[in-house]
């Protein structure tokens, strides 16, 4: 396993990763994920041929943390991005362009994989906002 | 907060950084939790709110961290939106171009590749391409196997390609694409070459994409034209504008020379002012004459109020202000067969469809509006010419009235 690459799955599966944090949408199921911090940059590494052994050594090399903590993190986020069907085993074996990251042994935490499934609200253009939900985007609190 | 205050605020954070008069005394404001969320819901109406936090997110600012994190909240959202239409435009016009298909993207999803800093600054509600003929039928197989999907209703697609300028397609999952074969509805006045649009853009690498986008000089007419489309309701629109001129001096011999050659020449002139007087945008001199925009069709527009109203986010609020304004932005020549169509009720063909009647499976019968709407056009101008003494006695009045000033 260690050596297994990955690839994003069919052509419903796009991601893209900007300041930081990866954005993951699945057309075939309406979800979208986020990563951020070390996921992100796992997303990133497996998206560019990494296997995830090299992965491993890339985040080692990247953020703080014990090269054990690094891999159990790594195969636990590897399994549910497969487990979601945004990526599945690569039958490629070239190794990719080597990655230079900006940033060297940074503070590490744990990847998490947030899930949503609100993709149409999101796409609309006066998206649900966290913390202001209970404002009428229409009728806005202005007084005339 | 009043409209007034949330208005100038929002025109602050829309400048160009060092345009003039940026910078607003009205961001302390922002400090108040209920002016916040009037401020965030105001500016999203006018579809800005990402321009403007983004703004506020490079200022300096009088606020604590905890205040500016609620100043700045909704800029996560709007960054996780913006990230999925990128994708989707991505993705789409690579499953296009596999095909040999090479649209023209148009309005919001070109505007943002080319003249914002940030997808978050300008927001889009679809993907809009300008498909060639040629290559419409395939186009439109090409997103049904992407899974978008037709208008349900057979009236509603046998009207779409009758009378207006586009198909809309739909995702299941909340994306809106719309395939432009022409760039304006057939009912108005005014045209734009859609030919020229494909046959003069240019092609730029985004992500990775070669991606073909019209000129700026295109985008501005386009943008004149949407403005007549939603009665100058849109400030994001004067945004655009801005935006547009300030990445590259237009070419303004062929922005003069296509508006009169399409009759856009008074929603050319009014966007192109509106954007002057509301963020200092550099237009050329004595433009409105250049254009041949008299000065009772400039008076005309004026009483309309098209700096009140698009203070609101809303337009004309009176339906006869928005017919009123239709015509006066019509060309001189046009004026009197437009009026007609609208006194009769036939300036619209699709208004069964805008009005949610596609269960009826074919449009009513034809409505009309006759001479009682032509009186209230006739009383209405006579009023507003009445009331423009009240008008220039206040503060919003005088603006509005001054719209065209440094026209000259």
């Amino acid at each position: 396993m260690s050596e297994v690459r990955y690839e994003l799955r069919s052509g419903d599966v796009t991601g893209k990763v900007i300041d930081g944090e990866a954005i993951v949408m699945n057309l075939a199921t309406g979800a979208y994920y986020s990563l951020d911090g070390a996921g992100a940059v796992l997303w990133e590494l497996l998206e560019q041929g990494y296997s995830r052994n090299e992965a491993v050594e890339a985040l080692y090399e990247r953020f703080a943390a014990e090269r054990e903590v690094i891999a159990r993190d790594a195969d636990g986020l590897i399994a549910e991005l497969v487990a979601e069907d945004l990526v599945t085993e690569s039958t490629a074996r070239v190794a990719p362009l080597r990655m230079a990251f900006e940033e060297l042994r940074a503070e590490y935490t744990a990847p998490a994989l947030n899930k949503f499934t609100d993709m149409a609200d999101l796409l609309a253009l006066d998206p649900p906002m966290p913390g202001l939900d209970e404002t009428s985007w229409g009728e806005a609190a202005i007084a005339d | 907060m009043k409209t007034r205050d949330a208005f100038e605020l929002t025109i602050a954070l829309c400048r160009r950084e060092g345009a003039a008069g940026s910078g607003d005394g009205r961001v302390g404001l922002l400090g108040r939790a209920a002016d916040r969320t009037a401020f965030h819901a105001y500016a999203m109406r006018q579809g800005v709110l990402g321009l403007a936090l983004s703004t506020l997110r490079r200022q300096a600012h009088p606020f604590d961290g905890a205040t500016i994190n609620a100043i700045l909240a909704p800029l996560r959202t709007l960054s996780q939106q913006a990230r999925l239409w990128d994708m989707e435009r991505n993705r789409v016009l690579a499953l296009l171009a596999r095909e040999g298909l090479s649209p023209v993207l148009l309005k919001g999803a070109a505007l943002r590749v080319t003249t914002y800093r940030a997808a978050v600054e300008r927001p889009v509600g679809d993907l809009d391409l300008l498909v060639p003929a040629e290559e419409m039928d395939r186009t439109v197989e090409r997103l049904l196997a992407a899974g978008y999907r037709m208008p349900e209703s057979a009236a509603a697609i046998e009207g779409f390609r009758e009378h207006h300028f586009h198909l809309p397609m739909h995702h299941p999952n909340g994306f809106e694409a719309e395939l432009h074969w022409a760039l304006t509805p057939r009912a108005t006045t005014h045209r734009l070459d859609h030919d020229d649009f494909i046959a003069r853009a240019r092609t730029a690498e985004v992500d990775g994409l070669a991606v073909r986008l019209p000129i700026p000089e295109h985008m501005l007419l386009h943008l004149s034209s949407q403005n007549t489309e939603d009665h100058f309701s849109k400030l994001r629109r004067i945004v655009d504008i801005d935006r547009v001129i300030a990445s590259g001096e237009p070419d303004w011999e062929f922005v003069i020379a296509e508006a009169r050659r399409g009759g856009l020449e008074a929603p050319t002139a009014l966007s192109l002012q509106l954007a002057h007087h509301l963020f200092g945008t550099s237009i050329p001199a004595a433009l409105p004459a250049r254009l041949g925009v008299g000065r009772t069709t400039r008076a005309a527009l004026a009483l309309l109020e098209p700096v009140s109203t698009l203070a609101t986010g809303r337009g004309p609020t009176r339906a006869v202000a928005r017919f009123l304004q239709e015509v006066w932005l019509a060309p001189a020549a046009a004026r009197a067969q437009h009026l007609k169509r609208v006194v009769a009720g036939e300036d619209d063909p699709l208004e069964w469809l805008w009005r949610g009647e596609e269960e009826a499976q074919s449009p009513p019968a034809e409505r009309r509006r006759g001479v009682r709407l032509a009186a209230a056009l006739a009383l209405y101008q006579c009023w507003i010419v009445l009331c423009a003494p009240a008008s220039a006695a206040t503060a919003d009045g005088r603006r509005d009235l001054r719209i065209w000033d440094r026209a000259a």
